[in-house]
């Protein structure tokens, strides 16, 4: 294909400017080629790099289990799940003891003639 | 697969075979497109250290975009000049303020008449031109003089229409041409 005069930059008396840039010797050093390998190499082998299934893109219990920081995690998590569990559903005494009094101090009442609003609403109807 | 065998093998297909765990690939496409990034890099830059670093950088853009490549959607060749390009754009507007005194020099006085000597200056003077132009009007003639892409691919790169390619190429290079100028004498060109 021959060159048109615009491509080599002769329409603006550059031909000489642009044949010489073109002349220079632009190859890329092999340390770079050697540190891009490396990278390729590297993100191959990165489980988020390769076209193989990648971790962390599911959303199975292993991932839940992650995101709570393994199974260290979970099992605290767990412990901690049962045990306020517990005490909601059976409360020791002293724990009923100290709601009542704190409950008491703020002014409300805790025993069975509480006002009930709900009550009220119905019996008028 | 041997590396010759890649040879045929076109850009896309090899970055789904780099993907796919294939390291020939990864070889194959580096002693493709580095050279190809790096001439644009080093040419808009004109700082080997800084274009090195954007080209290892473009590079392993492209490392992590591979599983995600959609074949046949555009081709890997556009959109890592794509890459390279917004990577230097932002490395220039870093070095905002840094004056024509600190872009390269020729290091010495040398004979007026020694006629590789003389082609190596003019690069240099063309280069310490290039250096001044706007961004956009240095990439779109480096993309087309130098890089040899059509003027709709370099469309693409820049994202622009093909019109604005070829205005940013006509006064880049009415600029270039006004910048030489006065040193066509000593390069030893008629004016």
């Amino acid at each position: 294909m021959t060159e048109k005069p615009e491509d080599s930059g002769a329409d603006m008396g550059l031909a000489a400017f642009f044949a010489a840039e073109k002349s220079s010797d632009l190859t890329p050093p092999d340390d770079l080629i050697a540190a891009v390998l490396r990278d390729a190499a590297a993100m191959q082998a990165a489980p988020a790099g390769g076209a193989a299934p990648r971790a962390g893109r599911g959303t199975g219990f292993g991932d839940i289990l992650r995101a709570f920081g393994g199974w260290q995690g979970g099992l605290v998590l767990a412990s901690c799940l049962i045990v306020g569990l517990s005490l909601g559903y059976t409360p020791p005494d002293i724990l009923r003891d100290l709601a009542s009094d704190m409950l008491d101090t703020a002014g409300i009442s805790t025993g069975g003639g509480a006002y009930s609003p709900l009550e009220d609403m119905l019996a008028e109807g | 697969m041997a590396l010759d065998a890649l040879n045929d093998i076109s850009d896309d297909v090899l970055l789904v075979l780099y993907a796919n765990g294939d390291r020939t690939a990864a070889s194959a496409l580096t002693l493709r497109l580095t050279p190809m990034v790096f001439s644009l890099a080093s040419r808009v830059l004109n700082d080997p250290t800084e274009a090195e670093d954007v080209v290892q950088d473009a590079m392993l853009r492209l490392w992590k975009m591979a599983p995600d490549w959609r074949q046949g959607e555009a081709k890997v060749s556009t959109w890592l000049y794509r890459v390279t390009s917004n990577l230097c754009t932002d490395r220039l507007r870093k070095r905002k303020g840094i004056g024509l005194e600190q872009i390269a020099e020729p290091e010495d006085e040398r004979p007026p008449m020694d006629s590789r000597l003389q082609t190596e200056d003019r690069a240099v003077a063309l280069r310490r031109a290039l250096a001044e132009l706007p961004d956009r009007q240095r990439q779109a003639v480096i993309l087309r003089h130098f890089e040899g892409l059509a003027n709709p691919d370099i469309a693409e790169v820049l994202r622009v229409s093909v019109a604005a390619v070829e205005s940013l190429i006509a006064r880049g290079k009415r600029n270039l041409a006004r910048l030489l100028a006065g040193q066509k004498a000593e390069l030893g060109l008629e004016e």
